[in-house]
């Protein structure tokens, strides 16, 4: 009899929800989350089929990095997930407080966030959710579970990159990332305290001018008397801020957990939101290259950004299916990318939430198989691996 | 009928005098806080808005727009520009705009030619300058956005130099400041590609040759060295002064420390290979100019610190004779002014892109040993051994020697059939009209067709065969001969296009190209080569991008890759 592994991508929309249910009826959930700027209408369904279908037990809860897109379900249904069990919580060393360096860059956060209150700036709400604050969802997933508390693991764990569990028999799991000794996460202070003092300081003038009124001219007359300007004003308010939020984007998406999941004889590569920093680290320093010739699954990293997937991983790689969950939103217009989703294609079914498949359809080696508001890849084999 | 004026018009000068602040907001180094510099007379709008600049001040933070200073205003003209004050913005676009131009100009007599600024693509746009475009410590150049901007910020509580704590400090209003950042955009839009991030000495290299001409243009402000060596009198037999000059702008810059570290100091050959960071690398590079500028002082002077110490070592002690401090600051001029056009110059003999400080060095050589071929006060064996003192080689020449240094010409025999110099204009019109543009572009096809439509000299000039060969750029490039004749020479610069580095349609592009210098006849005298097909090459901007990324340089989630600017490397990340 073949024995089969069911990957569940829920169409979430610009975020990350995946359902593993591997044989016996385990079930391991890596993230759930959908972008501020998307419509979360899915997300209740997601999570109540979630229930249904686990029983309301899973043996393994992964939360890839604290993005919102990434982890906001948790916080949104957290009476569902508080009602069900969970075995073990999976997250990524970088969130484990017990760590000074950890420490210190949810310290320099608060610290922004400070910055952010004092100028009453619009982007403090989805800092607040992207960031440490984001107490609902993290909440959720370090508390209780069904009131029992689950084993809550921080990986990869400093005994090593390998690690099975009793919560999944027969399934391992490599991490390429985030390793431990990455110094440029650990650089997640900026140290650049100063800076940010100064922009404390410069808030205090709010948005007034250094000079008196005398020397302001009104925008008509500057446009009068600048016709390049074509009528409009040729800066934006870009400061210090902009980049720092974009900056930490990045470092906390290359803190993703990256986990090489095998069982039987499925190799399956889950890189949560890995940009292109974290795979030239996982190249260096693992062994990710020998193996990437057996993965048959992976999910696209990062909604396929332009960055998230380098070229050398898909080059090196043989058939696999590709699942990609993403859409399209003002933020990002550019996710997904089309040259991206291109080569995927050729080296095998692509799955996209944005245009999920229709039909049921039977390969070889696996099957796709459409559904409400999922689309499932079941994986197959037969016979010992 | 119309009565002729009987008012006959007057010619335009050839200069105007403007006055800007010498000292700097960032630090008081400085006696005589204003001087008044003279830049090419060009008529203006008001922005100040010229053929090359406009200055549109803006105030993004304030959301306010301040009155543009009008320069032509008869009131003005007559008394050298507004009145120095921090207070008035229009002092402030009047500064701006006097110091770009002093550098731009500064370019152009080096080059000998018209130099354009060039933006997004490579095209010719006008440079905008903002006074006022942030409110942080921070100016910076933005190829994207074809500008100079120059924030201003609130000093420290607690007291900093001159300042008044707590007080607005303008980055605009710092002629350090501006020269640097000016110097930034000028570079770029001779080498367009130089900027792109393949190396750890590109940007040190930008940040390092900004700073050598924001210094040695300081030198030329009038009554600037004289007061330097005044003061510091009693040692002028060392060479403190200039060091102690070199250290301040390094203050003065604020964010400098490196510079005040590296200039004067002991140099360590091994420094290179452990520091990364822009500006401290780039500090390694200044330090040798520097240093090689001193040791030509030195030579310059000597016979006038004998003559004043009547034979022996030692200066008569009190105030020294003006007449003294007259010629030794001359001198020092002088020999910073020889440094400043070598060093520009130099820019017409590096490769396209991907600049390092060993490319740099074999041009400085080349572009010397091309004006002054003797060599009469020894300046090139200065260079060389300031830069071999800090451990700055080129990759494959056989010795640190002056001939190995100096570029080669291509290897193998080169088919040159039907190029033709004269068929490129050299008095290029700084806006040409459609026809002359089209007439320019025909040109250029020949030009391209008689150097490299042959895969004979594709391989000779080490480009790919199995990748095209974009013509860059032709500039022409003046000189003259030993015995006096002026000589008409072609920059040309050919770039290649690889792979992507993060995906293989994808910028950024791995990239490959060459800079040739060729003569009237066709003949191609020095080709400097980045070639594509190296792995080494590809190794370090990989490796590079890697750190930039991790260090939150490129852009970020979902965004295509952006030109970087010098945003956030001005601020030191």
């Amino acid at each position: 009899m073949a024995e089969r592994i069911r990957i569940r991508m829920y169409h979430v929309g610009f975020g990350d929800c995946l359902l593993i249910t591997f044989p016996d009826d385990k079930h391991m959930l890596i993230d759930c989350g959908v972008h501020l700027q998307d419509s979360d209408d899915m997300i209740r369904p997601t999570v109540d089929n979630i229930k249904d279908v686990t029983n309301g037990r899973i043996h393994v809860v992964v939360g890839t990095h604290y993005h919102y897109d990434h982890i906001c379900g948790f916080g949104k249904e957290a009476d569902t997930f508080n009602a069900m069990t969970a075995d073990e919580v999976w997250l990524p060393w970088t969130v484990d407080q017990s760590i000074p360096a950890v420490r210190a860059a949810f310290n320099a956060e608060k610290q922004l966030m400070r910055v952010l209150e004092a100028r009453s700036d619009p982007r403090l709400e989805e800092f607040k959710l992207m960031a440490v604050s984001n107490k609902d969802s993290l909440g959720t997933l370090k508390g209780l579970w069904g009131g029992l508390r689950p084993r809550l693991r921080f990986l990869p764990e400093e005994e090593g990159l390998s690690l099975e569990t009793d919560s999944i028999p027969g399934m391992t799991v490599q991490f390429i990332g985030p390793l431990r000794d990455n110094p440029y996460l650990s650089k997640g202070d900026p140290g650049k305290d100063s800076y940010l003092a100064d922009m404390e300081n410069a808030e205090q003038d709010g948005r007034s001018s250094p000079f008196d009124e005398d020397w302001i001219i009104r925008a008509e007359q500057a446009y009068n008397q600048f016709p390049t300007l074509k009528g409009k004003a040729p800066l934006e308010y870009n400061d210090l801020l902009d980049d720092f939020l974009s900056a930490s984007g990045v470092k906390l998406n290359n803190s993703s957990l990256i986990m090489l999941i095998r069982y039987g004889g499925a190799a399956m590569l889950f890189p949560g939101d890995a940009e292109y920093g974290a795979w030239l680290d996982a190249y260096e320093s693992t062994d990710l290259q020998a193996q990437l010739g057996d993965i048959n699954l992976l999910k696209v990293s990062h909604h396929a950004s332009y960055n998230g997937t380098p070229a050398s991983l898909i080059d090196n790689m043989d058939w696999f299916v590709s699942m990609v969950s993403t859409k399209t939103i003002p933020s990002y217009p550019k996710i997904p990318k089309e040259t991206l989703m291109e080569e995927l294609d050729s080296h095998g079914p692509l799955i996209r939430s944005d245009s999920p498949p229709t039909e049921k359809k039977h390969y070889s080696k696996h099957s796709v198989v459409p559904g409400d508001f999922w689309t499932d890849v079941r994986l197959k084999w037969s016979g010992v691996s | 009928m119309v009565m002729k004026s009987p008012i006959k018009p007057v010619r335009s000068p050839a200069i105007r005098r403007l006055r800007i602040y010498a000292i700097d907001p960032l630090i008081a180094a400085f006696e005589n806080q204003v001087v008044t510099v003279e830049i090419p007379w060009e008529d203006l709008r008001p922005g100040p808005v010229s053929e090359y600049i406009e200055v549109i001040d803006y105030d993004p933070c304030a959301d306010k727009y301040y009155s543009p200073v009008n320069l032509e205003d008869p009131n003005l003209l007559a008394q050298d520009g507004h009145q120095p004050s921090e207070s008035d913005p229009r002092f402030h676009q009047q500064m701006a705009y006097a110091v770009v131009m002093a550098t731009h100009a500064r370019f152009e007599r080096a080059l000998g030619r018209n130099v354009r600024m060039h933006g997004k693509r490579g095209r010719r746009i006008k440079l905008r300058i903002y006074p006022h475009g942030t409110r942080e410590p921070n100016a910076f150049y933005s190829g994207g956005m074809g500008a100079l901007i120059f924030g201003y910020f609130r000093a420290s509580k607690t007291a900093y130099g001159r300042n008044l704590p707590g007080g607005t400090i303008f980055t605009c209003l710092s002629h350090d400041v501006v020269a640097h950042e000016t110097t930034h955009g000028i570079l770029h839009g001779l080498r367009r590609r130089s900027l792109e991030p393949s190396g750890p000495d590109v940007y040190a290299f930008h940040e390092a040759f900004a700073d050598i001409v924001a210094i040695l243009q300081r030198f030329s402000l009038p009554g600037f060295l004289e007061q330097a060596i005044q003061r510091t009198g009693a040692k002028l037999d060392t060479p403190d002064p200039l060091f102690d000059l070199g250290r301040q702008f390094g203050e003065a810059i604020g964010r400098r420390g490196a510079l005040r570290s590296a200039i004067g100091k002991d140099p360590d050959p091994g420094a290179l290979s452990g520091i990364y960071e822009p500006h401290a690398r780039g500090a390694i590079l200044v330090a040798a100019v520097f240093d090689a500028l001193v040791t030509i002082y030195k030579r310059r002077t000597g016979d006038l610190l004998r003559l004043a110490g009547g034979g022996t070592a030692a200066l008569p002690r009190g105030d020294l004779a003006p007449d003294l401090v007259g010629r030794l600051a001359s001198e020092a001029r002088r020999a910073a002014k020889h440094f400043l056009n070598i060093c520009i110059r130099a820019i017409d003999y590096c490769p396209p892109l991907d600049i390092q400080f060993g490319d740099y060095l074999r041009a400085v050589i080349t572009a010397d040993r091309e004006i002054v071929p003797n060599d009469p006060l020894n300046y090139r064996t200065a260079i060389i051994d300031a830069f071999r003192k800090r451990g700055i080689y080129p990759e494959n020449v056989f010795s640190l020697a002056e001939d190995s240094l100096i570029l080669q010409p291509p290897r193998g025999k080169l088919d040159t059939a039907g190029f033709k110099l004269d068929a490129v204009r050299f008095d290029r019109a700084s806006r040409p009209d459609t026809k002359e543009r089209k007439k320019e572009w025909n040109q250029y096809a020949r030009l391209y067709t008689a150097l490299f439509k042959k895969p004979r000299n594709i391989r000779a000039f080490g480009l790919d065969r199995d990748r095209p060969v974009q013509l860059a750029s032709v500039q022409p490039l003046q000189r003259i001969s030993p015995d006096g004749r002026i000589i008409n020479e072609l920059v040309v610069q050919a770039l290649q296009q690889g792979d992507g580095i993060f995906a293989r349609k994808e910028p950024p592009y791995h990239r490959g190209g060459c800079t040739l210098i060729v003569n009237q006849s066709g003949k191609v005298r020095y080709c400097a080569v980045k070639e594509l097909k190296s792995a080494e090459r590809e190794e370090r901007q990989r490796s590079f991008l890697r750190d930039l990324e991790s260090a939150g340089l490129l852009a970020g989630m979902g965004s295509e890759y952006r030109e970087p600017d010098f945003r956030m490397i001005h601020r030191g990340w």
